[in-house]
């Protein structure tokens, strides 16, 4: 073969190897730019090993104003080992032994007796569920099976249930639960991945979980229980249908306590109707208590005066109707009466008086601005409104009746929240029960200025008398020591049913008070259905324990 | 030993294209097998993974062996192919007699601390030899006269003419050894750098069409004797059906698709997910990642370097002073280029998958060591005194060859 030839052959070659270069490079951009969607599309098709994990959030808690627990999610792990598929290493077993806290004998004893798998039925804790789950992977040991298990405790139970609420097979019945739901539950984590050759999972994108958020309410866990103890001994006691309890600062709307019975306990069964908490579910005439509110609304309009008086002699007509006062002890007349004593005395023919007045218009007025009619906003679900003809077609008399708190009905909160002006100089703090969500405060709404400063002192001084006069219908509700104000009401229900709502509401203490509490026993069937009987025991009761709690100074004698 | 030390002091021309392209291809293949092996070495709590390792020390022995072949005197290695091949053969008789067995197949000579696998040395082994059989080989005298009777036909025609066949009998029994282990991949890769070496060679296009009439009747019998073969070839069409997506078309349909994930410019190093899945990420399927990672464009400039290799090969061949360091360079582009491009478009999934790994890049020290060995043999023949007149333009005008000549001088 000549030199000739051997160029000829090597030419050749030199072709082919460019072509097959060429080859290689054409096929490549082939599949990487011009059939990559393509190729890309036939993958996600065949979805051979790409998959989806779930994080799952952990809810998040309920706390109250001082940051105890009121609902708290615990994570747990249901352990079990796969004797086939786990390392048969001694050192194995030392390392789950230690992540597990189970003992290593303990751990071997079925794969001994010959079983092939085991779960343990105490529930292993978070730390350990992640330690195991560190031995899982680092010995790659398939058999190792965590089951994530997530139980709530209530630690106020039934005392709270009706505020907090409760998660039943992950479903938010009522309360706070329910109606922060979103909040708290979180975003479950997406991670997409792939499994790897050795059937580990390989991450390639991630959407983090977001966990749940902490939920802080105004409330106080000590109040809240005593405060729900209190009205259940009062309903059980005086055979009532429901009753509940709120007790709000009037400086700030925040809610301390909110409590109702019935309630229901957060681990039982429960069944609808269960969750019904009159507080803010319910709508009750207000009864006598808001003749404190009409009075200070007289003053304000200047139609009553300080040293005025009201001549009652039992009944006042209005129209062809008549407004009676009750007849306590055969006698309805309560004769010459200044405001003081219309106060203490609950006299219906001065408060009526008082608000025909003041007028129609600027009654409905009051109760608009006083906001008691509007469904509470404090982020409870199945919060009801109030009720109030508008159209009535007497109106005088509507109006007389409203001076003593008929004619309309109020959810108790809102009502609470309408007294809290009496206490805060005049302006009414919307009730607030909601802190934090998270991290973000909720922001605080503007207060209404219902009345003026003096007017709200004024008849915040004269509601003193109901408790702390001899003759007021709140005497039996003192605490030796301390002025305190207040106000009973006894409503008598309108409808088929009949009976009564025992009412109080009181401020603790007299002076620049640091709660306003209004307690309403609904339907007390077993005798007594006075307010300051029915109702009374269960202020005096939170106010000893709001004393305790926040460490109110005693009255000065000055001042008594 | 006089004649290795005078070897040493008479400092060996040398083509440093050749040398710093084969050392590139070889470091970025450090690098690429890093990538692509780390995921299964974090999952065992590594840092660097095992394969980095043995083929950063395969590295510095195969320069170590490439260095001791370039200062070899050249025409050693003329006369040293024959007993280069025989000692292929015998490792591979090794390998089926002690071979180690690794997922169904025995390829692998265990020493100890690392492998040593006979068949990528028989590659260099057969160019080196057939290199040598075809430098001196004169085109068969012409018949004075026609023969008389079948005896003389045997006697000066057939005989002769089988004689010259031997070449061919010798690397065809090692094809089938090693096709025994069995390793197809390997054994066509050697088939085909003997097919090259036969063109090269000047053996007759009519022996050459024989040849290759041979082949298609012995890939039919594989085909009839052993039918997965033929499975494989036409499941390959149908990687992505559901039934072969997550078996026979695994390895493959991972792969394009990692390479597709990659487009023009690639996920970005280390963001690659094809080295969690595919089953040999550091080796045959190195590309994978290379592709994925870097895209398109990496892609490229990698088979650039590889494939620059086998260019600067042919360059040399073409211009090699001896017939021998001709073929021997040829034949090296060949293994090269023929392996480079088989890995590509088995890689992509234009071609099934038939495991042959991207020469320097891929891990394996074997691999390494005997390319870097021919590279070496390469270098060496190169500076032998061609007895014949140089005809074709060689370019002495060029700086790098005029260093060649000035020592040579």
């Amino acid at each position: 073969m000549d030199r000739k030839q051997e160029v000829v052959r090597s030419n050749w070659v030199v072709t082919a190897m460019m072509a097959l270069f060429f080859g290689a490079v054409a096929s490549q951009a082939n599949v990487q730019i011009f059939r990559r969607q393509a190729v890309l599309e036939e993958f996600k098709e065949a979805n051979v090993s790409s998959m989806t994990r779930v994080d799952k959030p952990v809810r998040g808690s309920v706390l109250d104003s001082q940051g105890a627990l009121l609902a708290q999610s615990t994570e747990s792990y249901v352990f079990g080992l796969d004797y086939r598929r786990v390392p048969q290493s001694p050192a194995f077993f030392l390392a789950l032994a230690e992540a597990s806290g189970i003992s290593e004998a303990e751990l071997k004893q079925p794969s001994l007796e010959g079983k092939k798998s085991r779960t343990w039925s105490e529930p292993l804790g978070r730390a350990a569920g992640e330690a195991v789950r560190a031995v899982r992977k680092s010995w790659r040991a398939d058999g190792v099976s965590l089951d994530r298990l997530e139980s709530r405790r209530y630690p106020l139970g039934a005392d709270a249930s009706g505020v907090v609420g409760v998660l039943r097979n992950g479903v938010a019945l009522n309360g706070i639960e329910r109606g922060l739901d979103t909040g708290l539950t979180g975003a479950p984590g997406h991670r997409t991945g792939f499994v790897d050759r050795t059937g580990l999972f390989v991450r390639t994108s991630e959407d983090p979980v977001r966990q749940g958020e902490t939920v802080r309410l105004t409330l106080n866990a000590t109040l809240q229980q005593v405060a729900s103890q209190a009205v259940r001994e009062a309903v059980t006691k005086n055979k009532a249908k429901a009753g509940c309890a709120i007790v709000l600062d009037p400086r700030s709307g925040d809610v301390l306590a909110l409590a109702n019975w019935p309630s229901f306990d957060p681990d039982r069964p429960w069944k609808p109707g269960d969750d019904f908490n009159m507080a803010v579910m319910g709508a009750y005439e207000p009864g006598s208590t808001f003749k404190a509110l009409t009075l200070a609304k007289a003053l304000d309009e200047g139609v009553v005066t300080p040293g005025s008086t009201v001549v009652c002699n039992g009944v006042l007509k209005v129209g062809k109707r008549e407004v009676k006062c009750a007849a306590h002890g055969g006698n309805r007349a309560h004769g010459v009466c200044d405001n003081e004593r219309a106060i203490a005395k609950s006299c219906n023919v001065a408060a009526a008086s008082w608000a025909l007045r003041i007028g129609h218009e600027k009654m409905v007025g009051l109760i608009e601005a006083s906001r008691i009619l509007e469904r509470p906003r404090v982020g409870l679900p199945g919060a009801r409104g109030g009720v109030f003809n508008r159209k009535d077609g007497a109106p005088a008399l509507q109006t007389a009746n409203l001076g003593f708190g008929q004619a309309l009905n109020v959810t108790p909160l809102q009502l609470a929240a309408a007294f809290g002006a009496l206490a805060n100089h005049g302006t009414m703090m919307p009730p607030r029960l909601i802190d934090r969500v998270g991290r973000s405060e909720l922001p605080r709404e503007e207060g209404e200025a219902l009345f003026s400063p003096e007017s709200a002192d004024t008849v915040l001084r004269l509601m003193e008398s109901v408790i702390e006069s001899d003759s007021g219908t709140g005497k039996s509700s003192r605490i030796p020591g301390y002025r305190l104000a207040g106000k009973t009401g006894t409503a008598q229900k309108l409808g088929s049913g009949g009976g009564y709502v025992s009412n109080f509401v009181g401020f603790v203490p007299a002076r620049e008070p640091r709660a306003v509490i209004l307690v309403m026993i609904d339907s007390p069937s077993a005798g007594a259905y006075y307010g300051g009987t029915v109702a009374g025991p269960v202020f005096t009761e939170i106010a000893r324990s709001l004393i305790r709690t926040y460490s109110i100074p005693p009255t000065r004698p000055a001042e008594r | 030993m006089d004649r290795f030390e005078s070897a040493i002091e008479k400092a060996r021309p040398f083509d440093p294209i050749l040398f710093l392209l084969a050392l590139a291809a070889t470091l970025v293949g450090i690098v690429a097998i890093w990538d692509s092996g780390y995921a299964r070495a974090a999952a065992v709590g590594q840092v660097v993974p095992r394969e980095v390792l043995s083929q950063f020390f395969a590295t510095i022995a195969a320069v170590f062996v490439g260095g001791l072949c370039w200062l070899v005197r050249g025409d050693f290695w003329k006369r040293a192919g024959a007993l280069l091949f025989v000692l292929g053969i015998v490792g591979l008789a090794l390998v089926k007699v002690f071979g180690k067995e690794v997922n169904g197949a025995q390829r692998w000579i265990d020493l100890g601390p690392f492998m040593f696998q006979p068949s990528e040395f028989v590659k260099a082994a057969t160019v080196v030899y057939l290199a040598g059989v075809f430098a001196d080989r004169k085109p068969l005298a012409a018949l004075k006269r026609r023969p008389r009777h079948w005896g003389e036909a045997l006697d000066h025609v057939w005989v002769p003419r089988l004689r010259r066949a031997w070449p061919l009998l010798v690397v065809g029994l090692a094809v089938v050894m090693i096709e025994m282990e069995p390793d197809l991949a390997t054994a066509m890769v050697v088939a085909a750098i003997a097919g090259v070496m036969f063109f090269l060679g000047g053996v007759s296009g009519k022996s050459l069409a024989m040849l290759a009439g041979g082949l298609v009747v012995v890939a039919g019998w594989m085909v009839v004797t052993e039918p997965y073969r033929m499975e494989r070839i036409l499941n390959h069409g149908d990687r992505w059906a559901a039934g072969n997506v997550g078996s026979i078309g695994y390895q493959t349909t991972q792969s394009e698709a990692a390479m597709a994930q990659g487009g023009l410019l690639g996920v970005g190093l280390g963001q690659g997910r094809a080295k969690h899945t595919l089953p040999a990420p550091t080796t045959d399927f190195v590309m994978t990642t290379v592709a994925e990672e870097t895209g398109f464009l990496g892609t490229v400039v990698v088979l650039g370097l590889v494939g620059g290799v086998s260019w600067r090969l042919l360059w040399l061949s073409r211009r090699g002073p001896t017939r021998h360091s001709r073929l021997v360079l040829g034949g090296a582009a060949a293994w090269v280029g023929v392996q480079a491009c088989t890995n590509i478009v088995m890689g992509n999934g234009t071609a099934p998958p038939i495991g042959v790994p991207m020469p320097f890049v891929s891990a394996g020290g074997s691999s390494l060591v005997a390319l870097w060995a021919l590279l070496g043999i390469c270098q060496s023949v190169l500076s032998v005194k061609g007895k014949e007149e140089e005809t074709v333009e060689v370019g002495r005008d060029r700086w790098r060859y005029r260093r060649t000549r000035l020592s040579r001088a």
